[in-house]
């Protein structure tokens, strides 16, 4: 921090109401209509309350001190309840509740920090944390702008929220929901739309050092993507690479963890195969699009339509599951136009996933300058 | 029922154990039952006297022979000092000597031999008996401690040996542990023990199953012991558990006896591994947990098993173990790891075919995966079948249990209050309260299966499913395969609401750019 700006110490600034806190054991709170809060935000709520005003409250201890990015401090109003894991602070005349808020949420404030394995910041290190002290009207000036930057952000990442809900709906609207099948499609077993396979079966012993090759297994796999940033590597002999080397359109299908959870290869490296914990499917193009077949995949298990395939307890969709599992099949070209729009929301998702980020940016340079008297 | 009062005394005895230096559950138990089983020889050794004085005739049979034991110096000690109601007065360490160098060998040696013809299972189980507490101040205290219990009462007796059982819960080894009482007697409701029935529990443990079975029938058969046929049977040949430790056999033995009944067959067998010559088709109820733990090798299985069905499998072997016991016409309650229900090995397919296809399996009962919290987090079902030898199944009944009247994480704490919980509650049940305990209802409708049952949908929490959907399934038993999933109708917002939402959230993102590039000139 520059000298532009008057340095206080917080304990100057503003009053501590810890004392006034009361912890109450989960199994003995009683939820009503109070918030309860503790070290990072609600808990809860409670049938009573201990503040009503605005205050600023503080982690205490198992707060994000290490990381302070994630918000260590954050503003409450009204009728609350506060334990005993965040400080409750009571800012003086000479400081806005916003401006503070601003300077401490990001702050970091390891020096004060005590105890080895869950840190712990004490009323005495909270008191002597350093904070700029601008004249009043600049503090809500820069609150003002602060608060501007970041309700910018929160928009930003509700529109993306309501891209994610966007493919569903455009699915539900165009097909119906699977597990019911509103609009009557046909059903065809799932072996008889792909020609499925699970992959190599990765055997320490075998493995000889030649012929390694990248492969995918489950965690690689999430919905919709690939996760290739570790993938391992093992033997496929020359009978092994023509059988299993991926190609772009292959649906993928984890066999346990999530099972069903499912993405389509888009050759997202050159040569890679795949593990025994994986199906690969390959839809016969004339009924069904890769595509579509994953986010229906997505409706059955997110809804349970899976559960009477696969076991509640050992939860497993082996080949013989997957074969039989019913598959509802609309028109091939409406197919194709679903996965025409998904791709376009996709887009649309990364541009503003990148907007966001750029925000982000904004928001910390923003942050970085209006405690240094440069904004 | 037992009061908090003796609870506390029971409570008592086990910290001075505790701080005496026996930490293990199981020992304490052990040592607790051989003081027990000496304060009732002392009890039926005065019966005897009481009846002899009040006929004025010769004491007919005589626990403590009169004379010395012979062992040490100048003849050993009076056999009259072997009794409970002589020693609890000796010094500590008078007290501490006789029981350890005189009355011990007493119950090793003396006791079955001088018994001659009735060598009843207690008196048998005692013949290892090791007497390991370690000091006369310790013995002293236990003495006393458990002089001032009650013990006239059968019913406290029972319950009180109970409430020590439920000390030992923690010792489980090799997939033993103590099955919750509640889900025991729900197993006996299900089965309704007869009075002429021959119960087994081949993996007995406390015996806790028979212990249940027997006050199920004093309770529902009130004239049972005024019948001396009956009396006779129940006394001496309904009741048949195995195990094969020693210390369980014991304890199992002390809980049958404590629970009244005179004269058990609470024996040593290795299940899984003896051959069952003499033993295949006796009994007409098996009720059982056994432990499903890991697999045995073939060297190790009894031959007999094997012809059943081919596996290492334990929990398989168990149930090949229950058909061979069974009589035609027999029926069991017991309980299976959930794999057994839908594994795919040839021994798991041919095994739940044999059940539908060649006996009677009359309902799967699905328990809550936390039922044997702390101890197992498995999840298990119980299997309700008869042994027919010529097929009969019509209808599975499938009933789902979602709570058992206790929280299903490890603390297992009651969600009702006690009049409330296990089966057969003596409050009735609100619809509220059925959530939280589903036993009761199971109950009546268990009894409703071949009638109101049959039209229950499958989206409900019990339903009866026909043979052939079953054998279509490939004999799966897993509740999930023919239960249907009512779907709500998902609540979505058109497309076009949700772009115009992103439409007015990009304006706003916009606007504010705009405004903020303003505050920043």
């Amino acid at each position: 921090m520059t000298d532009t700006y008057p340095k206080k110490q917080l304990g100057d600034v503003v009053e501590f109401l810890d004392s006034m806190r009361r912890p109450v054991t989960e199994s003995d709170r009683r939820a009503g209509e109070y918030p309860y809060y503790g070290a990072n935000g609600l808990q809860g709520t409670i049938d009573d309350f201990i503040f009503d005003e605005p205050l600023l409250l503080l982690a205490e201890d198992g707060g994000h001190f290490g990381s302070p990015d994630r918000g260590i401090a954050y503003r409450v109003s009204g009728k609350t309840w506060v334990n005993n894991h965040a400080h409750v602070l009571r800012p003086k005349a000479c400081v806005d509740l916003g401006f503070l808020c601003r300077v401490l949420e990001n702050y970091d404030v390891t020096p004060w920090v005590t105890g080895t394995t869950r840190g712990k910041l004490t009323q005495a290190g909270a008191a002597q944390i350093v904070v700029p002290l601008p004249p009043l009207p600049e503090q809500r000036r820069i609150a003002e702008i602060l608060d501007k930057a970041d309700a910018l952000r929160a928009k930003r990442r509700a529109a993306l929220a309501q891209l994610d809900t966007l493919t569903q709906s455009i699915f539900l609207d165009m097909f119906g929901d699977p597990a019911t099948n509103p609009k009557g499609w046909p059903k065809k077993p799932f072996g008889e739309v792909c020609e499925t396979r699970l992959g190599k079966m990765l055997d320490q012993k075998q493995q000889t050092g030649q012929n390694r090759r990248p492969y995918l297994r489950n965690a690689n796999v999430q919905w919709f993507r690939f996760d290739i940033t570790n993938l391992l590597e093992m033997d496929f002999d020359e009978d092994e690479r023509r059988i299993l080397r991926l190609q772009p359109g292959d649906l993928l299908i984890c066999e346990g963890g999530e099972p069903g959870r499912a993405a389509v290869w888009q050759g997202e490296i050159e040569e890679c195969y795949f593990q025994k914990a994986l199906h690969r499917a390959r839809p016969d193009r004339r009924l069904a699009a890769p595509d579509y077949l994953a986010w229906l995949l997505w409706f059955l298990v997110k809804r349970g339509g899976l559960s009477g395939v696969t076991s509640a307890t050992i939860a497993h969709l082996t080949g013989e599951k997957l074969a039989v599992l019913p598959t509802m099949l609309p028109p091939v070209d409406l197919q194709r136009l679903f996965v025409c729009r998904v791709a376009g929301i996709k887009t649309l998702a990364t541009n503003q996933r990148a907007s966001l980020h750029q925000l982000d940016a904004l928001f910390a340079s923003l942050q970085h300058r209006a405690f240094r008297g440069e904004l | 029922m037992i009061t908090g009062h003796i609870k506390s005394r029971i409570d008592q005895i086990w910290n001075a154990f505790w701080s005496g230096g026996i930490s293990n559950p199981l020992e304490v138990i052990e040592q607790i039952t051989y003081l027990l089983f000496l304060r009732r020889l002392d009890d039926l050794h005065t019966l005897e006297e009481n009846k002899s004085a009040r006929l004025g005739r010769p004491m007919e049979r005589r626990v403590f022979p009169e004379g010395n034991d012979g062992i040490g110096k100048d003849g050993g000690r009076p056999y009259d000092d072997l009794r409970w109601s002589r020693f609890k007065h000796f010094a500590p360490v008078d007290m501490y000597a006789v029981i350890g160098e005189h009355v011990f060998p007493f119950l090793r040696n003396e006791l079955a031999r001088q018994h001659g013809g009735d060598d009843s299972t207690y008196a048998h189980h005692m013949k290892d008996a090791r007497f390991t507490i370690p000091t006369p101040a310790l013995l002293a205290k236990v003495v006393d401690l458990l002089d001032a219990v009650p013990m006239e009462d059968r019913d406290t007796k029972g319950d009180l040996y109970e409430y020590m059982l439920g000390k030992i819960a923690g010792a489980g080894q090799n997939g033993q542990f103590r099955t919750p009482r509640h889900i025991i007697r729900l197993m006996v409701e299900l089965t309704a023990p007869q009075p002429t029935d021959v119960i087994c529990d081949p993996a007995c443990g406390t015996a806790g199953f028979l212990v249940a079975a027997g006050e199920h029938l004093r309770e529902r058969h009130p004239n049972l012991l005024h019948d001396a046929r009956l009396r006779e049977h129940f006394h001496h040949r309904m009741f048949h558990g195995f195990d094969f430790d020693h210390t369980m056999l014991r304890i199992g033995s002390m809980n049958m006896l404590l629970h009244g009944v005179e004269n058990p067959d609470i024996r040593y067998r290795d299940s899984l591994a003896q051959d069952h010559a003499g033993e295949e088709e006796k009994y007409t109820l098996v009720l059982a947990n056994p432990p499903f733990a890991g697999s045995l090798d073939y060297e190790n299985t009894a031959k007999d098993l094997l012809q059943i069905v081919k596996t290492k499998k334990t929990e398989l072997l168990f149930l090949a173990l229950f058909l061979r016991l069974l009589k035609a016409g027999g029926r069991a309650a017991v309980i299976v790891p959930d794999g057994v229900l839908f594994g795919s090995s040839t021994a798991h397919k041919q095994l739940r075919r044999m059940l539908v296809e060649e006996h009677k399996l009359d309902a799967v009962v699905k328990l809550p995966g936390g039922v044997f919290r702390p101890y197992a987090g498995v999840s298990t079902a119980i299997l309700l079948f008869t042994k027919t030898n010529s097929g009969g199944t019509d209808q599975v009944w499938f009933y789902e249990v979602a709570a058992d009247g206790w929280s299903l994480d490890d603390k297992r704490t009651p969600l009702l209050p006690e009049d409330k919980l296990g089966p057969v509650p003596r409050a009735p049940l609100s619809e509220d309260e059925h959530a939280k305990n589903n036993l009761p209802d199971l109950l009546a409708r268990w009894a409703q299966r071949s009638g109101a049952e049959r039209e229950r949908p499958r989206t409900a929490q019990s339903f009866c499913v026909p043979k052939a959907d079953i054998a279509a399934q490939g004999y799966d038993l897993s509740l999930n395969r023919y239960k249907e999933v009512v779907h709500e109708a998902v609540e979505h917002r058109a497309p076009k609401e949700i772009l115009a939402e992103l439409a007015k959230l990009e304006e706003e993102i916009q606007r504010g750019m705009k405004e903020l590039e303003g505050m920043l000139k």
